[in-house]
């Protein structure tokens, strides 16, 4: 059972973060982002340039895989988004996807489909828990996921410019009407989602071992189920999608891998998201069925 | 960072895409053309052994004496194929010329309009299905794949002056884009379809060939649904041999350790994995843990938790390339270091390096290991294959890298082309689908160079080889971590 939760932990880590970059977006904007796995597998071309081709430190890699997603976020909004803002967002998630399958073509492009290694920075601290090789990235990846969500949770909650967000994904006219300046909150909000997809392809991808075009796409689904089982708004419920499937994947994994279940990685995601979502879509007119009935009411 | 063409986008091609039928197909160590006026070859270098009338000698080469011998070719165009072993007969090749009279083929499963599509007097058209996105792993593009064609048009003048064309659809790797690759195939009206690797791929390309009157050369595939089907061959062995060849190696070199199996979660891979089990049952082999993988699954934690939690020493890992790369790279950083078994690819060597020489990394495979420029040791039985290999990339395609991590993919796929050679060649001049399932039903083979392994068509009339070939890897004089054969044409 231990070695049940701690490679569920190991999981979680990995779709929480990717999780949290869609949420983001979604949050502040009402646009679903299918981009950000590709946007990390860019940052890592980034940092395998500077860290394996240029002998630079892994540190010096990492900060420009994340300049260059960031970046480009902010250059997507800027020459894009923004000039869609008056589009149904359905019209920008499909961008999204158009500005993945570019990011793609480069990597092919100029990287080649061959396998690319990029070693983890810190391999030799890694640490054993219940006869699972745990590693500082993989701790990491799952500290990160919990400190953002909350700490970003809070910054929504508890300042201005978190509140704008908010506000603005509720009436954007309202916002502008107001005076807060809507287009700086969206530059932060799009820059803000690619940072969070390079930092997640930066801590993913000790685990995955190697890069190579499209590699976080697998990942980048399963983090999109978890975004949509902690209700896409919340940063929190992101964190918790992603500990739920990880769990239940792994716990999957070795309770049933004896069934013969073709797929049962994908049944287990699919078996989670479905429960989840007829929960909510059922759990109030059950809760009215059960509550009993006003005083003094007829049939 | 390098860059690269953009049709490089588009356009690689995966796993030996045309090695599609015949990758462990004899390949004679020299295809010489005759010394006659009418311009035949003659392939030489075997001796011949018939495949169902038994024994049938070689011949003496051309007039100018340098093919050695024929293995039954028609290439004279003077004795029909088709008399007696299925293998066409042939007096000699050194005239070439058009044929007399020539018996009809004992093949009758393609209708007198379907018989000559895709052959004319000048050329003879291909195509292949392959996963040209899969492909670009290997730094391939398509028209890497076409340099054996190539010199030959050029230097030889084609095959009995049909100049050979192939072309590529991509499937995708995927069954359903497979089957839609088929289909513009066909469109493209072509003598054959080649089939690339794909174990997924290629049954239901073998369903649609069936159904449209295909004939059909393919990859390694698992036999099942294989039953009944006719237009369909392969020179390579099953999926349920290679399986047991993987059984074998683990008997050979690790009886007595716990065996762990990492496999693709897919029905067309799990018979490999059931004949070796059953193989390894035999041989009291001990299995302590088998997980099954989605494709793609980039994160393989689980599995490899799940193989160290049983205490494997030797882990099987039935996956591709890619994924096996991925899950090696990963057991380093899970600090889990077992014996692994796999398919042999340079690309996964080289990218591992080091890594996959801790321990070295055993194989199986249905194809000869490459590594540019060593001819010595096991490479030395086809090294004269190897440096015609060298000689013609240099000379038709030098901006390929045969060092790099697709050398050994073109390799294998130009020793099927050369093999796939002999065979047009032994269907003769007058050659038709029909006199071509002839040559293949009839096909032996065993060329000096030892890559080359049996092929015999009589089981079934589908499957062709039962041999795999044994591999580990090494460090070449190079630098970089190849694949070497230790054991070829390993039989049941």
């Amino acid at each position: 059972m231990g070695q049940v939760l701690v490679l569920g932990l190991i999981n979680a880590g990995i779709y929480a973060v990717f999780a949290l970059g869609v949420v983001l977006v979604y949050r502040g904007t009402g646009v679903l982002t299918f981009a950000q796995g590709e946007i990390g597998t860019l940052g890592l071309y980034v940092a395998y340039v500077l860290v394996t081709e240029q002998h630079l430190p892994w540190l010096v890699g990492a900060a420009g895989a994340l300049l260059v997603t960031t970046a480009l976020g902010a250059a997507f909004e800027l020459l894009l988004v923004r000039r869609m803002v008056a589009a149904d967002p359905v019209s920008t998630a499909v961008l999204t996807v158009g500005l993945g399958l570019t990011i793609l073509a480069c990597e092919f492009f100029f990287f080649g489909a061959s396998p690319r290694v990029l070693d983890p920075p810190f391999l030799a601290a890694s640490f054993t828990v219940a006869g699972v090789v745990v590693t500082p990235t993989q701790v990491a990846a799952l500290v990160v996921a919990l400190a953002l969500g909350f700490g970003l949770q809070a910054v929504l909650r508890r300042t201005d410019f978190g509140l704008g967000i908010l506000a603005a994904s509720q009436d954007a006219a309202a916002v502008r009407l107001v005076g807060i300046p809507l287009s700086r909150i969206t530059l932060v909000l799009w820059s803000g989602g690619a940072f969070l997809a390079g930092l997640a392809a930066l801590l993913v991808e000790p685990t995955v071992g190697t890069v190579t075009p499209g590699y976080a796409s697998e990942l980048f689904v399963v983090g999109l189920a978890a975004a949509v089982i902690g209700g896409l708004t919340s940063l929190p419920g992101a964190v918790v999608g992603g500990v739920v499937l990880g769990i239940a994947e792994s716990a999957a994994s070795r309770y049933l891998s004896d069934a013969n279940i073709p797929g049962l990685r994908y049944v287990t995601v699919f078996a989670v998201l479905l429960a989840v979502l007829l929960y909510r879509a059922l759990a109030p007119e059950l809760r009215r069925r059960l509550a009993p009935a006003p005083a003094g009411a007829t049939a | 960072m390098r860059r690269r063409v953009a049709s490089r986008l588009v356009a690689g091609l995966a796993g030996g895409a045309v090695l599609a039928a015949c990758s462990s197909a004899p390949a004679p160590t020299s295809l010489v053309q005759d010394g006659g006026t009418t311009g035949g070859l003659t392939a030489g270098g075997t001796p011949v052994r018939g495949a169902v009338g038994g024994t049938v000698p070689g011949t003496p080469g051309g007039t100018t004496g340098t093919a050695p011998a024929t293995r039954g070719g028609s290439s004279t165009g003077a004795q029909a194929p088709g008399t007696g072993p299925a293998v066409p007969g042939t007096t000699g090749g050194s005239t070439g010329g058009t044929s007399g009279a020539v018996a009809p083929a004992r093949t009758t499963l393609f209708t007198p309009a379907e018989d000559r599509i895709g052959i004319t007097p000048t050329s003879l058209t291909m195509c292949a299905h392959a996963a040209l996105t899969y492909g670009q792993a290997f730094g391939t593009k398509d028209s890497d794949f076409n340099v054996y064609w190539q010199a030959l048009n050029t230097e030889k003048g084609g095959i009995f002056g049909r100049k050979v064309s192939v072309s590529y659809e991509n499937d995708n790797y995927t069954p359903t884009d497979a089957v839609k690759a088929a289909t513009a195939c066909k469109a493209k009206n072509p003598f054959m379809l080649l089939g690339g690797i794909g174990f997924d791929q290629i049954p239901a390309v073998r369903n649609w060939a069936d159904a449209n009157h295909m004939l059909y050369l393919h990859h390694s595939a698992t036999v099942q649904g294989s039953q009944g089907k006719k237009y369909s061959f392969t020179e390579l062995p099953t999926v349920e041999r290679l399986g047991e060849g993987f059984a074998q190696l683990a008997v050979a070199k690790y009886k007595g350790k716990r065996i762990g199996i990492i496999e693709r979660d897919s029905s067309n891979w799990a018979p490999g994995v059931q004949a070796f089990k059953a193989m390894a049952k035999k041989a009291g082999l001990t299995i302590v843990a088998d997980k099954a993988v989605a494709t793609n699954k980039a994160n393989y934690t689980d599995e490899l938790t799940a193989m160290r939690n049983a205490k494997a020493d030797v882990v099987w890992v039935w996956l591709n390339a890619l994924e096996s790369t991925q899950l090696i790279k990963q057991s380093k950083v899970q600090q889990f270091s077992p014996n692994w078994l796999m398919f042999p690819f340079n690309l996964t060597s080289q990218t591992l390096d080091g890594d996959a020489m801790t321990p070295p990394l055993d194989g199986v495979a249905m194809y000869p290991a490459y590594s540019q420029g060593d001819y010595s040791g096991s490479f030395a039985p086809y090294a004269s294959d190897m440096k015609e290999f060298e000689r013609q990339y240099r000379q038709y395609d030098p901006d390929v890298d045969l060092s790099g991590i697709g050398g050994d993919l073109l390799f294998l796929n130009w020793t099927a082309q050369k093999a796939l050679h002999v065979q047009l060649l032994q269907c003769g001049k007058d050659c038709t689908r029909n006199r071509f399932v002839d040559v293949l039903l009839g096909y032996t083979g065993q060329s000096p160079g030892k890559t080359a392994c049996p092929i015999d068509f009589r089981g079934d009339g589908h499957h062709g080889s039962d041999s795999v070939v044994f591999m580990q890897t090494y460090r070449a004089a190079s630098g970089k971590v190849n694949w070497r054969n230790t054991a070829a044409c390993v039989r049941p």
